[in-house]
């Protein structure tokens, strides 16, 4: 064995015979080196020294002492002085089996299969990690670790053994939702779900009919004391529609489509009696109309899916008394596409209906035909003198009132009658067709 | 537009005979009822003696007859309601259709007389129990429909009278409403419309109601009244 500097001869010695003799030893070689020769010298009672340029095993000699190191730091030399040091142990981790998979080290090490061994501080704890490819299975740890999980304390080198095993003959099933809600299989997978991006893969023997079964969610966001609910929409992908089963011949992908299902609430203001009639649209298709007598929130019994447009119209205004109302309020006229979650919630605002409004003390309401006529004018009792004027409006209220004629120093319009031809009127000291 | 007559006198009530041969108009300051002959209108004559100046005359026009209420605001003197024939010649003393109390807003639909009989006590204003009495043109009344209380005016059709009545409630502010009754008296009424203010005259189409709220508030003065209607 050579080593630069150092010649080690070998000597074959025999002892023969029983009675007292030696061995000895006689080296020669350049220098020594302290981290490998150490024992050497060390069994010839010497010291390797190498700072000090010696050329073989000197004499031993007295060096500063670490003192007392901690657990699990031992004193070690370090060129002219002993110093406390932590031990490095390596873990090692072999991969066995014919399946595939990966080992992961929680203390960043290890990461099979592309670095198997690492090495880390004596005393630290390491946790493995062993994730199987969809095709194979984990069957477990074994050496310095056992079973599913390990963690191992490195008071020393470790070896553990990783084994993955193929799934054989086995597909995988992934599903991914949409929407809110749940589904399960029917056989459930032994192995529960792998989740990876929000996919589920789910391994299945080969030839297993799998029946999946989605359920919308029901919580308090989504019911119909909200004015909405989740809807199971139906299945995407290996297999469509609003059942399931799919043979597991072949790996398989799924996508399972929920939606939304949502109310039409009307918030009625301002009705100040009497009934309201709203009507409904979806699709363009009349719905159902909805009888309002009071102010608040009403709901339309049925309920608008996703991307149905919707309109609300105004089938009957109240009557009793007359009012007028509209749907919508700034930004919206009462009709639109349905999404996402939540009510479609519209507003409905009434006031009351007049004829006609701002007039001086109206009065001889009289009419004729689809017209109203009245007098108007501001008198401080009724027979004092002023301007008074007959009026004439339509009775649906559609043109404001126009006056006919003006009375000067007049009081109120007294009458007001008709006959097939003319209008007559009267105010104080006038009478005039 | 013609002018049929102007004078001094104020007028009060107007109606116009269904032949349409002459208008028939009350000077309000005497209660003297008047006739102008139509088209053209010219010499209004007097048809009546003075009524005095007491006196609150309201016309209605019959098919033959031309039909007035004396209010009457004397104590001693409830009120009537007179008839005259379109043919007779002026009259020195009104001739009693029928014994009314405080009668009013006389109307006729078809061949009965509608009026208002007030509640017997000294201010229209604190009027207690109306009542809207009917009575065929050919004499004597056949019914009455109670018109609740603090009736102002009123219309009718074939089966139902629409009074329009106000209170003043506690804050001093007019509250109307607008009451269909029967007109066989069946029944509680059926109030239509409540609203704040004085309503005071009221017209009918087929489907509808219409009235005026002269003003919203206690207060006379302002550009706040309106014509209002319901469904009948």
């Amino acid at each position: 064995m050579s080593r630069s500097g150092f010649v080690l001869s070998a000597l074959a010695v025999a002892a023969a015979g029983c009675g007292p003799g030696a061995i000895s030893a006689s080296r020669s070689f350049a220098a020594c080196v302290p981290e490998a020769d150490a024992a050497f010298c060390g069994r010839l009672g010497k010291s390797c020294d190498a700072v000090t340029g010696s050329d073989n095993c000197g004499t031993a000699r007295s060096v500063a002492s670490c003192g007392s190191c901690a657990a699990p730091q031992s004193c070690a030399g370090k060129g002219s002085a002993n110093v406390c040091e932590t031990p490095i142990h390596a873990v090692t981790v072999k991969l066995f089996g014919t399946g595939e998979g990966t080992v992961t080290s929680s203390r960043a090490g290890i990461d099979c299969a592309a670095s198997c061994s690492a090495p880390f501080d004596a005393g630290s704890l390491v946790t493995l990690t062993a994730v199987p490819k969809p095709s194979s299975a984990f069957a477990g740890f074994s050496g310095d670790c056992t079973g599913q999980t390990c963690t191992l304390a490195v008071e020393g080198p470790k070896n553990v053994t990783a084994t993955f095993v193929p799934l054989h003959a086995s597909h995988v099933l992934s599903y991914s939702i949409r929407g809110y809600g749940t589904v399960r299989t029917n056989p459930a997978a032994p192995l529960g779900c792998r989740y990876s991006s929000g996919i589920c893969h789910l391994d299945f023997e080969a030839g297993t009919v799998v029946t999946l079964t989605a359920s919308p969610a029901s919580s308090p966001a989504s019911s119909p004391d909200v004015g909405w609910i989740s809807i199971f929409k139906g299945f995407v992908g290996d297999c469509s529609g609003a059942t399931c089963v799919v043979p597991m011949d072949a790996d398989r992908a799924v996508t399972v489509d929920f939606g939304f299902s949502r109310s039409i609430v009307a918030v009625v203001s301002g009705l100040s009696g009497g009934t309201l009639v709203l009507e409904s649209s979806i699709d363009g298709k009349p719905a159902e109309q909805l009888s309002v007598s009071r102010n608040g929130s009403h709901a339309f019994p049925t309920w608008v899916s996703d991307n149905q447009r919707y309109a609300v119209t105004i089938a009957a205004l109240p009557d009793r008394p007359a009012q007028r109302c509209k749907v919508g309020s700034p930004g919206s006229d009462g009709t639109g596409a349905a999404e996402g979650p939540g009510a479609i919630v519209l507003l409905v605002t009434c006031e009351p209906f007049m004829v006609a409004g701002g007039l001086d003390s109206p009065t001889r309401l009289a009419r004729d035909g689809s017209f109203l006529y009245f007098g108007s004018g501001q008198f401080t009792d009724p027979w004092a003198a002023g301007q008074a004027a007959l009026m004439r409006v339509p009775t649906d209220g559609s043109t404001p009132p126009v006056e006919l004629d003006r009375l000067i120093d007049s009081g109120p319009i007294a009458s007001i009658v008709f006959d097939r031809t003319f209008v007559y009127w009267m105010g104080a000291g006038k009478a005039v067709t | 537009m013609v002018t049929l007559f102007q004078g001094e006198t104020a007028g009060a009530s107007l109606v116009v005979d269904p032949a349409g041969a002459a208008a028939y108009w009350v000077a309000a300051a005497t209660g003297v009822i008047n006739r102008i002959p139509l088209p053209d209108g010219g010499t209004s004559v007097a048809l009546t003696s003075p009524l005095g100046p007491y006196e609150q005359i309201e016309l209605a026009a019959g098919r033959t007859s031309l039909f007035w209420t004396d209010y009457s605001y004397v104590a001693d003197h409830p009120g009537v309601v007179n008839e005259l024939s379109f043919t007779e010649p002026p009259m020195t003393a009104p001739r009693r259709f029928a014994e009314a109390f405080r009668p009013s807003r006389p109307l006729f639909n078809g061949p009965t007389l509608y009026w208002l009989d007030q509640g017997a006590v000294d201010s229209f204003m604190r009027t207690r129990s109306d009542n809207l009495k009917s009575s065929l043109d050919s004499g004597g009344i056949v019914g009455w429909t109670d018109a609740g209380f603090n009736a102002t005016a009123f219309a009718v059709d074939s089966s139902y009278a629409y009074v329009l009545r106000f209170g003043v409630s506690g804050s001093g502010e007019f509250e109307g409403a607008l009451v269909k009754r029967s007109l066989k008296g069946e029944g509680p009424g059926d109030v239509l419309a409540t609203f704040p203010g004085y309503a005071t005259s009221i017209a009918l189409d087929d489907e509808n109601a219409y009235w005026t709220i002269a003003f919203p508030q206690s207060i006379a003065l302002g550009s706040a009244g309106s014509i209002r209607m319901v469904r009948k």
